[in-house]
This record gives C-alpha cells, structure tokens and sequence, in this order.
C-alpha cells in the first residue's frame, strides 16, 4: 500500500457522507478526484461499498414486501372488529 | 346520551375506522420492512406488523389527522420491537469505539485491486453479519436498520425513532463503526476456531 496522504484522510473522513450522498456537490468532486488517482482509497471505497451491500442481504434482502395484508386486516377483525363491520352495520 | 348522539358518536367512530383502514393500512409495507429488519425473522415480523396495527387501531384517536402518520404507525411497530426485546433479553452494553472508518478494510489486509475487495467482503459469512448487528446497543442498531437496511431517510428515521436528526447522525455513525469491531471479532473467532 502507499503512504496514506492528507488527501486519503481527508477522502477517508468524508467516506460514509459520500456514501449517504449528503457531501455537497464541490466536496463530493474533491472525494471522486482522489479515488481516481489513488488505489488505496479506490479499494477501500469499493470494499464500504460492498460491504453495505452484503451487511443488508445477510440482513433481510431486498424482496421481504409479501406479507399478506388480507391476514392483516382478518387480525383487525378479529381483535377490534373492522370497518367493514361498521359499514355494513 | 340521547338516541340521536349515540347515533352521531357510532358514525363519527365507523368513520374513523374506516378512515384507519384506508389510510393506516397505505403503510404497511413500509410496517413489514422495519419490523422484518427489528425481529430477524419473517414470521417474528408479521407477528409484530399485526399487534401494531392493532396497537394503532385502539389509539387511533390519539393521532392527530394532518401529523406524519407513517412516522406515527412506525414508531408503534419499533415499541413494540423493542419492549419484546426487553423480554427476550438484556441490550448489550458496548461503549463506542473510535476505530478508523476503514478499520475492518485494514483488519481484514486490505486489497490491491478494488475488484479483490468483492472476495473480502464475501468471507464475513451470513451468520457472523447476523451476530454482529444484534450485538449492537438497541439505539445504534435501530439507526443502522432504519437507515442502511430498510433505506430510510435520516428524516424517517428520526421521525419513527422520535429523536432529533442530529441523534439519528450521530448513532449512525457509531453504530457502524462499532458493527465493523462485531464484524472483526467475528473473523478472529472464526480463525481461532478454525485454528484449534
């Protein structure tokens, strides 16, 4: 590895902003400038990246949203009496 | 009460119930994403997403229309995650740590190629992810599940935490440093074991 510069602190500090995309424009083009010449930190980058990516599928995935609503409403029902009782009351 | 304001209250209430039903249920997706990231299992979270709802249901008339109901549905589901949590068993207590935000990069060698950082990340196993983020304090955990497992906004999840954004930024940031030491740990205990 080279010798960590004042640029690669300074990228390395702004990482997780950069990430979350919350570094204005002139501060994001500072951090993209370093990673273009500085394999270091393009690695280590590339590994916050992923590593993002991995902690959240071991951690649920993506597709989760299948869960039944109509046994969500039959649970309504049953413990508090729905809306379609009312309305049809 | 006369006949006719027993009547006007049965409406106002049948109103109200189906106004919950046609509103509260928009967010039940967004329910089941943060109760599935909260319990670790799909059936825990149906589980949850339900008594929440029916949590809501029977305080409906302590939202007040016009106030973030999302946020307000949201942070019924998170207490309740949290008080059966309570039960299950004790938050763990870890101070934070103030490692480098490569600290797990640099624990794990590091890569000479960004392409060779894919096969470093690939090594923390599925279940050692797992262990990691539930050995997180309950205040960081939560930050880190809203914002980088269910995609939440700093906003959201300040609303549904019911603290300031600052808080969220700043258990975030923790958070994810101290999931990195869990993650290495997991790595040490893996090759000693592997070792022995």
């Amino acid at each position: 590895m080279s010798t960590t510069t004042g640029a690669c602190a300074h990228a390395e500090s702004r990482m997780q902003a950069y990430l979350d995309k919350l570094l204005s424009d002139s501060d994001a083009l500072i951090v993209e400038q370093h990673l273009a010449v500085c394999s270091d930190c393009a690695c280590a980058y590339r590994f916050e990246v992923k590593l993002r990516q991995h902690v959240k599928a071991c951690c649920g995935g993506a597709a989760d949203q299948d869960h039944c609503r109509d046994e969500l409403l039959a649970k309504l029902k049953s413990c508090c009496g729905g809306a379609q009782d009312e309305r049809t009351a | 009460m006369t006949a006719s304001s027993e009547a006007r209250d049965l409406a106002v209430r049948a109103r109200d119930r189906v106004r919950f039903e046609e509103d509260a249920l928009t967010y039940a997706d967004d329910a089941y994403r943060v109760a599935r990231r909260l319990t670790g299992s799909t059936e825990a979270a149906e589980e949850l997403v339900q008594d929440a709802y029916v949590r809501a249901f029977r305080s409906w008339e302590q939202y007040t229309p016009g106030t973030n109901l999302r946020a307000w549905l949201l942070r019924i589901v998170h207490n309740l995650a949290v008080d059966a949590g309570r039960k299950r068993q004790r938050t763990p207590q870890m101070e934070p740590v103030e490692e480098s935000d490569y600290y797990l990069y640099q624990r794990m060698g590091g890569t000479s190629t960004p392409e060779e950082a894919d096969n470093v990340v690939e090594r923390l196993s599925q279940g050692g992810v797992v262990s990691a983020l539930a050995a997180l304090p309950q205040p960081y955990r939560d930050a880190v599940v809203l914002v980088d497992l269910a995609d939440f906004s700093y906003q959201d999840a300040a609303d549904i935490l019911d603290v300031p954004i600052g808080t969220i930024m700043s258990r975030l940031h923790r958070g994810r440093r101290m999931l990195k030491t869990e993650l290495a740990q997991t790595i040490e205990d893996t090759a000693e074991a592997a070792a022995s």
